[in-house]
């Protein structure tokens, strides 16, 4: 009897303990190999925004990622909705408004970009901005004599900070644009180390974060001469931010001429440094954002101390498809398409040695 | 000697792998085609298994303006749209996972998930 006792003890411990070790299995399986991925497209600060996220708490994530870019749109950053801050800033031109501590960390972040590249960007080109309006209701070839009227307004040194109050020069106008989505690639990043997220893919109308993941992710460059899901390189990157200035995204052809978005604040018109897209990576949307700008601007030579300054690395695009890569980016960067040649450094793989 | 596991207790362990299976094989055999999610207004409007599209249609998105998709086997696109600068038409069709389509003046977005990882191809394009 004993032993028939014992017999039966030691089968219920096997059969438990393969159960147990099954429905392990199972756990072990759902929380490192079956992560939720969770993709949405919406609008937000007048772009496309698309995150892929994994984790499990990636619907929620995604969630508090949209309204992070309503509220930085919205509440700080526009200059064309009343209620944010720089619109309020902008319209107290000469007497000063009080903002809100990021928008504060937001403006002087850029401004140190504004003086490093000597002006290639700035952010008080508002009401020259305004008189072109890229791609907006009121786009427009202005006049020679208004642009010339409203360039020595033209000044990121006319920005004053006393506390939290910010007051530009009267006839200044800020305009934020050229780093509004790298500061949402920055906020997103807070939020998903916030929600435990393992790995994303967030792009902000072509400004991308990539966060977390096992594997290396790979970024297509845009083709400046192709559709908009053509590319001319890929960058393979583990982490980090990355932004580009093409003069092919919003362009104007009036009398004969055409002209992009992208405004050197020295001239009011159209920067012509011989590039057609500069795509800068480095830890900081906000940077990335900035210098983009900045170095389409400079053109190649000029903007390599800057990208120094700020540890930040770029591939330069140039009008004759030539292609330029930083030191930083030896290695990472291909060529997809054989009509642009690499410039020197590359090898006949296309590998950056 | 005495067997340890009679005809029953197989039975059992039968039915407990049954159960395991039923459990596990969903998890490693979930659909990973290439799907086509369309959004209008961040609403997801359709989700569209384009591996098996049999013969190619179009949608109309009810948007303003107005954009009609066509919808082929593992490809999708804008075909028409009345925004004023047709960059939505000129993307041309989604052929490969991660690639987006978009018409901001009507807040529509096409975007492809699913779908095997091209080799080379990127995950996201910076423009």
């Amino acid at each position: 009897m004993a032993s028939e006792g014992k017999r039966s003890n030691r089968k219920g411990l096997i059969l438990a303990g393969a159960a147990i070790v099954a429905l392990a299995g199972l756990f072990i399986y759902d929380v490192f190999f079956n992560i939720p991925e969770y993709t949405k497209s919406d609008f937000s600060m007048g772009t496309v925004v698309t995150q892929t996220l994994t984790g499990n708490d990636a619907e929620k994530a995604a969630g508090e990622i949209f309204e992070a870019f309503d509220n930085i749109e919205q509440k700080w950053l526009s200059w064309r909705l009343p209620n944010a801050n720089i619109a309020k800033v902008n319209e107290a031109a000469g007497t000063g408004f009080p903002v809100a501590d990021n928008t504060v960390e937001w403006l002087k972040k850029t401004l140190d970009v504004c003086a490093s590249s000597s002006g290639a960007l700035d952010i008080t080109i508002g009401r020259i901005t305004a008189l072109w309006d890229f791609g907006g209701e009121y786009e427009r070839l202005p006049k020679k004599d208004e642009i010339s009227d409203m360039l020595g307004k033209v000044d990121y040194r006319g920005v004053e900070f006393t506390g939290n109050t910010v007051k530009i020069a009267r006839g200044q106008s800020l305009d934020m644009g050229a780093v509004g989505k790298g500061i949402a690639c920055d906020e997103a990043l807070k939020i998903l180390r916030e929600n435990d997220i393992k790995s994303a893919i967030i792009s902000v109308g072509g400004s991308i974060l990539l966060y977390g993941g096992k594997e290396d992710f790979r970024v297509g460059i845009r083709d400046p001469e192709g559709r908009p899901t053509d590319y001319m390189g890929v960058l393979t990157l583990k982490s980090g931010c990355i932004s580009t200035s093409g003069s092919y995204e919003k362009t104007l052809v009036r009398d004969g001429g055409t002209y992009h978005h992208i405004l050197d604040p020295k001239t009011g018109y159209s920067a012509q440094s011989g590039l057609t897209s500069v795509t800068v990576v480095c830890d900081s949307g906000l940077l990335t954002d900035a210098l983009s700008t900045a170095c389409f601007v400079l053109g190649y030579e000029n903007s390599l101390p800057l990208l120094e300054k700020y540890n930040a690395h770029a591939v330069f695009i140039a009008d004759d498809r030539s292609v330029k890569v930083t030191p930083g980016l030896a290695g990472l960067f291909e060529i997809a398409n054989n009509d642009y040649t690499s410039d020197s450094s590359l090898t006949s793989t296309g590998a950056v040695q | 000697m005495k067997r340890l596991f009679k005809r029953a207790d197989f039975l059992l362990i039968f039915v407990f792998c049954l159960l395991f299976a039923a459990m596990f094989l969903p998890r490693v055999l979930s659909s990973d085609d290439l799907t086509a999610r369309i959004y209008r207004d961040g609403v997801e409007i359709y989700s569209i298994n384009l591996t098996k599209v049999a013969s190619s249609y179009t949608i109309d998105l009810k948007s303003t303006p107005a954009g009609l998709v066509e919808v082929e086997k593992n490809a999708i696109g804008y075909l028409d749209a009345d925004c004023p600068d047709k960059l939505c038409v000129n993307t041309g069709m989604l052929t490969r996972r991660g690639q987006t389509a978009a018409c901001l003046p009507a807040k529509t977005v096409i975007i492809l998930t699913g779908g095997k990882k091209s080799e080379g191809a990127p995950d996201v394009i910076t423009y």
